[in-house]
């Protein structure tokens, strides 16, 4: 059996993988796909703070960005953390907490006055956001 | 070739990662994932959702096994995932036809009753149940280590030594029949 076995390779590679070629096509195809399943940071970054001009938690915001179809979020929560975290460290939101324990995060007027800018500008120059992201 | 380091993953622009990941894994991983369910459709559609999903993942891959082994760790669960899932069983019918064609150019006779018997054992092996299918053809066509089995298969080295020896004996009888 192991000697017949010796002979799978090219066997499957003859009879049936000779048909089956990963192509520029898939390629193509996996990259829209990724596309439209992703979003750039920018888009993300925008999305959170147009949410948080009203206080919210962290939870919710997860659910709101998943309705308006940012899923980066999804069962992968602490990487919202982070950027809220960035975000309050550059002084342009606050986080309080309340009573039954939830913490809440809102745009501050900086934070607002920031967002203003941002979508006024073309996407293609938000020099701004660039420097919240990799400050 | 040299395998990918979590340095450059990390360092990169993630579509050229994602390129790069292609070019050198998008034919193993379309084989692979045929060698699951055998069909060529849905191989195609497996092969697209497994590298969103290492896209997606990547941020996770934290250099402790090579890159090569953690995709195969991902595409593996996933084909393993259709095949249990309610899709799977209930609608589509999974396997392509396998013709029992032999080459017409085919003039000596010996190399027909080689080609025919393994064909006969490939078509054996397709049929075999996956937990057998996958060490077979990880040992024989990737011609992957045993530890390495263990690895991808998420396993240890007896089960694979293990389901090895029983595939084999499960394909003997199947071609005595």
């Amino acid at each position: 059996m192991d000697k017949r076995l010796k002979n799978l390779r090219k066997t499957m590679d003859r009879e049936v993988f000779a048909q089956l070629k990963f192509t520029e096509s898939h390629k193509k195809s996996i990259r829209e796909k990724i596309k439209q399943a992703t979003h750039s940071d920018e888009e993300i970054l925008i999305a959170i703070m147009q949410l948080l001009v009203q206080e919210k938690t962290g939870y919710q915001l997860v659910s709101l960005l998943q309705s308006r179809g940012i899923l980066n979020f999804k069962e992968n929560e602490g990487a919202l953390y982070v950027i809220l975290h960035r975000l309050e460290l550059k002084g342009i939101l606050t986080s309080s907490w309340q009573e039954d324990g939830a913490k809440f995060y809102q745009l501050n007027k900086k934070g607002c006055r920031l967002l203003k800018k941002v979508e006024e500008q073309p996407l293609s120059n938000h020099m701004s956001f660039k420097e919240i992201f990799e400050g | 070739m040299k395998e990918l380091t979590v340095e450059w993953i990390q360092v990169q622009d993630k579509e050229l990662v994602i390129d790069e990941i292609m070019d050198r894994y998008g034919q193993e991983i379309l084989q692979l994932a045929y060698s699951y369910v055998n069909s060529v459709a849905v191989a195609e559609d497996l092969t697209q959702e497994i590298f969103i999903k290492c896209y997606k993942n990547l941020y996770r891959y934290s250099g402790k096994s090579k890159f090569r082994t953690w995709l195969w760790q991902i595409a593996i669960n996933h084909c393993k995932d259709f095949l249990k899932s309610w899709y799977n069983k209930n609608i589509i019918p999974a396997t392509d036809y396998f013709p029992n064609h032999i080459s017409e150019k085919e003039s000596i006779e010996e190399a027909v009753i080689q080609h025919e018997e393994d064909h006969e054992l490939m078509s054996a092996v397709m049929k075999l149940p996956t937990k057998y299918k996958e060490v077979i053809y990880l040992f024989y066509y990737e011609e992957l280590l045993i530890k390495d089995i263990a690895l991808v298969t998420k396993t240890g080295t007896n089960t694979v030594k293990t389901r090895l020896r029983r595939a084999k004996s499960l394909l003997k009888e199947m071609l005595e029949e």
